[in-house]
């Protein structure tokens, strides 16, 4: 993807890869809260092709996982994705809106963001479905684990009989028929073919004994089997991209292996492609064909994993690998990055390179707003957002190292 | 640095020097530690006549740190490594076991040796948001032990009070660990994660330690922050002679920072020895699969098959009998009568423990069975049963005798009697691991596992065998796999020298191992 | 700001201020606490009367804007025998008692101000009784748990099976058994200073106001013992959870005593759930001693409680008698919940950096 145009232009979706399933041009978000505007997703632009795995990693506060919710539509006031683009594949429901929304259709690509509410919400399930990181609060303890997710099979099932509508999900199951079901023992709104459908799933995610287990509550399982039962719960609509955000943090790292070997065997088996947010460079080395960095809500450099890991160009992902231990070949001395992650407060965000203050090489040609270069001429995967894709770094234009404390200084920081 | 520190440190401190060990005496000597809780233990319980059950949250643990050495503690979620931690600072009181410092049992002290000790050992946790009294300046927090303890004794000479010399103090502290003195009115809140963490460590400088428990300092920070407060702490280990015990879980981190490494599974330590061993050549099959599971960041990483450990960690409640990890272990040892392939053992013992944990009923199976054939008639056929059976616990196979009684087991079961198919097994194929438990054993680098204590379990195993017992498909990397074999081993040549022994498991082993 | 080893910081005030602004209930609460500890306090200088100055000529007097009747019944000599004739007579309110009188000719307002004296001095003393001792057996047993917590919880138990007002007059029966003096007459300062005479003279106020005042000090202290389970039951509750933060496993490691980290941790970081409660407690003890007061239990006939059952028998006919100490019971109850609802709201700690103390 070549420099993005300042200006805007919908002009269908954006260049790629002929076996992109989702092209997300210059998204944002933010959020109007009483300390001011935070602007968590700033112009973000990716691709994810048709099964494979891409990653995004970022540390706290870098947007990674306000993005993903983006994706679908979960951002919870007061976020609000205030621009942007999410071009998704679908032939089927670009032959739909063709007429209705022509700007929103590009051959088989359908921007979801021009849909309506709703049909936006029915995608959740059959095209896009989602992982949280922690299991044990993402399922209801007072459910069994079998029954919600025979719930969620259940609603795909009604959906693919009544596709664009959101309503005929749980349309006629009203108040009344609620207590009746609550009443009288063999009825509710799972059938008995949905838990059959469940307990299959919990045997494909691998969790042993799994028509027993299906009866039992979250709170009887163990981390890693919640997290498998999540991911048996995400793909009961079988989704053309799953989302993972942090899936594998809060486990130990034997669990964690099994669980990364699950989501790489399902992935494999089912062609699903997977958007895998972590801030755990390891994880991403093990699972994704290609990767995002984010810092301060902006991708500033993505590109295959040989492109990140062995030829970084942006200061910061060096920064990045260069802070961490390495298991098998340990440094004697690390080397961080100096300095805290800046706030994102929209107010405080000057108008440049986000990562000027950290960034060893700064150089005037930052403090303005940097634009998305490839990273070698000609290049279609891998992009950075630095000047330093355009020119070397040299002493004479660099700035001073305390250039940013005068700055804010002045704003009357602390 | 500290004008104030009383006479008792001179001679106790180490040079500094890092990888102490061998021939001096360590600096803290831990030996059978026990840390159980009791539940169902109130008054009420025992007029209902129930039986106190104990959570074993630490149930054994040996180990020693040297003057100026940084010990790790790895372990995952539940090993026991934070709990030990905090009891041997005697922030718990143990169950049974010696914890010397300096030559003084800690469990025995009271009063003022007690607060003699506490000067002397400090800690650093966690959670930079809950190690830090949100209601308290950073100053005060930092300042407090200063306080507790009465530092400075007298007035000082320069015609500060007390309580001026322990604000400076403090700001020198804040200064030293990378923070800016003007801070020292502030809160908490005011302050990101890995600054708060700094605080942690500034504080427990404070009373010039030589000791310091680390409690996963740098597990809840970001990457980068991470880092730096690494090199913060080495810097601080070298300019103040520190000796560090450095409670982590992963295992990167302890590769950077340690010189010597405690690996803990289910509250034992399994495997201990200098750093570059441990990794380099793991001997304890844990071990092994810890360092296979961690994904490496780098692109040869990149599809790596993992060998995945599989299942959950036991509950300390009521942990395996023998060796902890004998229900997940790769390498788990047949019984001299028993010569089968490992993959195949490995799953009648899997089969076994889930019988045994009463985990598994027949009744799920066919339940499960039942839902495969969703709308279809579906007759419980005993066939089908074991087929499935066979299919799940990588049973598929074998021959002979070993063949006749997992079918008979397998029909039992599927007639319901799961505790009698659970006996025909266990007579079957009960594994010296489960009888006995092991010892850590072999000097520097130790490991707790029968394979290294006694010459008679030393099997040269294939480890084309191991790997797929352990679930994964293919071979595994080759750079571990070369590890695993035993080193100094005389007398293996296969499988079949060690099954040809009388099955006498006591005969002392005299390698000298 | 520093009460001891509670800081209040510039960030509480804040929150206090926002949540004061934003919320009309708050304000309101605010006001009505205001007014009642204003009239308790200045009682003798506002009150328009000396509230146990009797009247018999001016007895059932109606409060300003209404008229009473009365039936009166007399003796006439009607054509030279001797008739006793019934006649219905209005009865006008006097400009000089607003509110009435009651069946003494008591100025209802100035005895609704001086109840307000009673209510208000047993409500804060008795709560703070009340929290002393429960907030102290609370953290006891939840930091030590074990057999301690259950032994204390066990007791708060067995206490919070008897209905508190049972209760409450079971143990005043137990004191009066022992002791003569169910309460206790306290001067009045702003009497014996002459603060209060110039002041009313100056106004041109009736003089002479009451020099003592009565301090119901047995209901005081059986308030306390009754209440205190409700302190004690979260003053626990926090203990129990503020104990495993890692910043009181820090100060054990540091080598401070129990009772310094109970004190100067636990406590500190406890106390908002404990004020929220102490103002509800606040409410609950006013309606306990008016109750009280109505059963003639208190010791002091110069409260609402009193008032309400004096009235009690005139609902009818001289209605104003019970209902404005009623009102005046119902309107401090509320202030001081919405005020209590203020602090919560406010220091809720919620999300990080946002409210809390």
């Amino acid at each position: 993807m070549s420099e993005t145009a300042p200006a805007a232009e919908s002009a269908g979706a954006p260049d790629g890869h002929p076996d992109d399933v989702l092209r997300v041009r210059d998204l944002s978000t933010r959020f109007f809260t009483e300390e001011g505007q935070i602007n968590a997703v700033e112009s973000v632009d990716f691709t994810v092709r048709d099964g494979e795995v891409f990653g995004i990693v970022g540390e706290s506060g870098s947007g990674k996982s306000v993005t993903a919710l983006s994706l679908i539509d979960l951002v919870d006031s007061p976020g609000r994705v205030t621009s942007g683009e999410v071009w998704y594949r679908d032939a089927d429901l670009a032959d739909e809106f063709r007429d209705e929304l022509p700007e929103a259709v590009d051959g088989d690509f359908v921007d979801t963001r021009q849909l309506p509410e709703g049909v936006r919400r029915a995608l959740r399930g059959p095209a896009f479905s989602m992982v949280f990181q922690d299991p044990m609060s993402s399922l209801n303890p007072s459910i069994t684990v079998g029954e919600q997710i025979a719930e969620a099979v259940e609603v795909q099932r009604r959906a693919r009989a009544n596709p664009r509508s959101t309503r005929s999900r749980t349309q006629g199951y009203g108040m009344g028929r609620l207590i009746a079901d609550a009443l009288l023992p063999n009825r509710g709104y799972t059938s008995e073919s949905s838990m059959n459908r469940a307990i299959e799933l919990l045997e494909q995610v691998g969790i042993p004994d799994p028509a027993e287990r299906a009866h039992e509550f979250p709170h009887q399982f163990s981390g890693g089997m919640l997290q498998r039962a999540m991911i048996a719960q995400a793909l009961a609509g079988e989704p053309d991209v799953l989302i993972a955000d942090e899936p594998t943090t809060a486990l130990d790292v034997t669990i964690q292996a099994q669980i990364l070997n699950l989501l790489r065997d399902l992935q494999e088996e089912q062609d699903t492609s997977v958007v895998m947010i972590t801030h755990d460079l390891g994880v991403i080395a093990r699972m994704c064909n290609r990767v995002g960095v984010m810092y301060a809500g902006q991708i500033v450099e993505r590109g295959t994993l040989a492109d990140v890991f062995d030829s970084p160009v942006h200061p910061y992902t060096e920064g990045l690998i260069g802070s961490i231990p390495d298991l098998d070949d340990p440094d004697p001395r690390l080397q961080p990055i100096e300095g805290n992650v800046p706030s994102l407060l929209d107010e405080e965000m000057g108008g440049r390179c986000f990562f000027a203050d950290r960034c060893p090489k700064a150089m005037t040609d930052c403090l303005q707003p940097t634009p998305e270069y490839d990273a070698e001429p000609g290049s279609d995967d891998h992009a950075v957002r630095c000047v330093l894709a355009r020119r070397e770094y040299s002493e004479a234009d660099a700035l001073p190292s305390d250039h940013f404390d005068r700055t804010e200084e002045v704003r009357g920081d602390e | 640095m500290s004008e104030s520190a009383p006479a008792e440190r001179d001679d106790h401190v180490g040079d500094g020097s890092a990888a102490g060990s061998g021939g001096e005496k360590p600096l803290l000597e831990v030996r059978g530690l026990r840390k159980y809780y009791y539940e169902n233990d109130s008054l009420f319980d025992r007029l209902l006549g129930r039986e106190p059950t104990s959570v074993k949250a630490v149930d054994g643990v040996d180990l020693e740190v040297h003057p100026g050495e940084t010990l790790g503690v790895v372990g995952e979620s539940g090993c026991g490594k934070s709990t030990t931690g905090e009891t041997l600072l005697r922030l718990r009181e143990a169950t049974e076991g010696t914890v010397r410092f300096d030559g003084e049992d800690v469990m025995e002290m009271s009063g003022d040796e007690l607060t003699r000790f506490r000067k002397r050992a400090g800690i650093v946790f966690q959670d930079p948001f809950s190690s830090l009294d949100p209601r308290m300046t950073v100053g005060d927090i930092v300042s407090e032990g200063l306080k507790i303890h009465n530092v400075p004794e007298e007035s000082p000479d320069d015609g500060r009070s007390k309580r001026e010399w322990r604000r400076d103090r403090a700001k020198e502290l804040l200064e030293r660990v990378g923070l800016s003195a003007d801070q020292i009115d502030r809160y908490p809140h005011e302050f990101s994660g890995g600054q708060r963490q700094r605080v942690g460590i500034a504080r427990a400088l404070a009373l010039d330690p030589e000791f310091i428990v680390l409690d996963e300092p740098v597990s809840a920070l970001d990457v980068s922050v991470q880092a730096q407060i690494l090199n913060l702490l080495e810097d601080l280990q070298e300019d103040f002679g520190l000796t560090y015990l450095f409670i982590a879980h992963d295992l990167s981190v302890v590769r950077h920072i340690c010189d010597r490494v405690a690996v803990m599974y289910l509250g034992e330590v399994v495997e201990t020895g200098p750093t570059d061993d441990i990794f380099e050549s793991p001997k304890h099959p844990y071990t092994e699969a810890l360092l296979e599971s961690v994904p490496r960041a780098s692109v040869e990483e990149q599809g790596r098959r993992v060998d995945a450990l599989p299942g959950d960690v036991p509950s300390p409640r009521n942990p395996p009998s023998g060796c902890h990890f004998r229900t997940r272990c790769p390498k788990v040892i047949q019984p001299a009568t028993v010569d089968i392939p490992q993959e195949q053992y490995r799953g009648v013992m899997n089969l076994r423990d889930r019988l045994e944990r009463q985990g598994f009923t027949a009744e799920s199976v066919w339940e499960t069975l039942e839902s495969e054939h969703d709308g279809e008639d579906f007759e419980r056929d005993p066939v089908v049963f074991k087929r499935a059976m066979r299919e799940e616990f990588d049973l598929a196979g074998l021959s002979g005798a070993t063949m006749d009684t997992v079918e008979d087991a397998l029909e039992i079961l599927a007639n319901g009697r799961e505790e009698e198919a659970a006996d025909r097994l266990r007579d079957a194929f009960a594994s010296p691991c489960e009888e006995e438990e092991p010892v850590l054993t072999g000097g520097e680098h130790a490991a707790a596992c029968h394979l290294f204590a006694d010459e008679e379990y030393d099997r040269d195993l294939d480890p084309e065998d191991v790997g797929n017992a352990m679930g994964g498909i293919g071979a595994p990397d080759p750079s571990t796999t070369a590890d695993r074999d035993v080193p100094d081993d005389p007398g293996s040549g296969g499988t079949s020298d060690a099954v040809g022994s009388d099955g006498d498991t006591d005969e002392p082993d005299d390698n000298g191992r | 700001m520093k009460i001891g080893p509670l800081s209040i910081s510039p960030r509480t005030i804040r929150n206090l201020r926002k949540e004061f602004r934003s919320s009309g209930l708050a304000r309101i609460g605010v006001v009505l606490v205001v007014v009642i500890v204003l009239a308790a306090a200045l009682a003798p200088m506002i009150a328009p009367h000396n509230p146990r100055t009797q009247d018999l000529d001016r007895a059932q007097l109606p409060p300003l804007g209404f008229t009473d009747t009365e039936q009166q019944t007399r003796t006439e000599m009607v054509n030279g025998s001797v008739q006793t004739v019934t006649e219905n007579v209005t009865v006008n309110a006097s400009a000089q008692h607003p509110l009435g009188t009651n069946s003494l000719g008591q100025d209802i307002l100035s005895r609704a101000i001086y109840g307000a004296r009673t209510s208000l001095l047993v409500g804060l003393f008795g709560t703070v009784l009340a929290a002393v001792l429960g907030v102290t057996v609370g953290l006891t047993a939840g930091y030590y748990r074990g057999r301690v917590d259950d032994a204390l919880m066990r007791t708060a138990d067995v206490s919070l099976a008897f209905p508190s007002l049972v209760l409450a007059i079971a143990l005043i029966g137990l004191f009066s058994r022992f002791q003569a003096d169910v309460a206790v007459a306290v001067t009045d300062p702003l009497v014996t200073s002459g603060v209060a005479g110039s002041f009313r003279e100056a106004v041109g106020l009736p003089t002479p106001m009451p020099e003592t005042f009565v301090l119901p000090t047995v209901v005081i202290l059986v308030v306390g013992f009754v209440n205190w389970v409700w302190f004690a039951r979260i003053a626990r509750g926090e203990a129990l959870s503020i104990r495993e933060e890692e910043y009181v496993k820090a100060a054990q490691a540091l080598g401070a005593s129990d009772v310094r980290v109970v004190f100067r941790h636990v406590l500190p970081n406890a106390i908002t759930p404990i004020l929220v409660l102490a103002t509800i407690q606040v409410a609950a003890i006013i309606l306990l001693e008016s109750s009280l007061s109505f059963l003639g239990f208190s010791g002091t006939t110069l409260s609402w409680g009193f008032d309400i059952a004096q009235g009690r028998d005139y609902l009818s006919s001289s209605w104003w008698i019970a209902t404005v100490p009623g009102i005046a019971i119902v309107l401090s109850v509320i202030g001081i919940n919405l005020v209590g609802d203020w602090l919560r709201d406010a220091l809720d700690p919620g999300i990080e950096g946002e409210g809390g103390m």
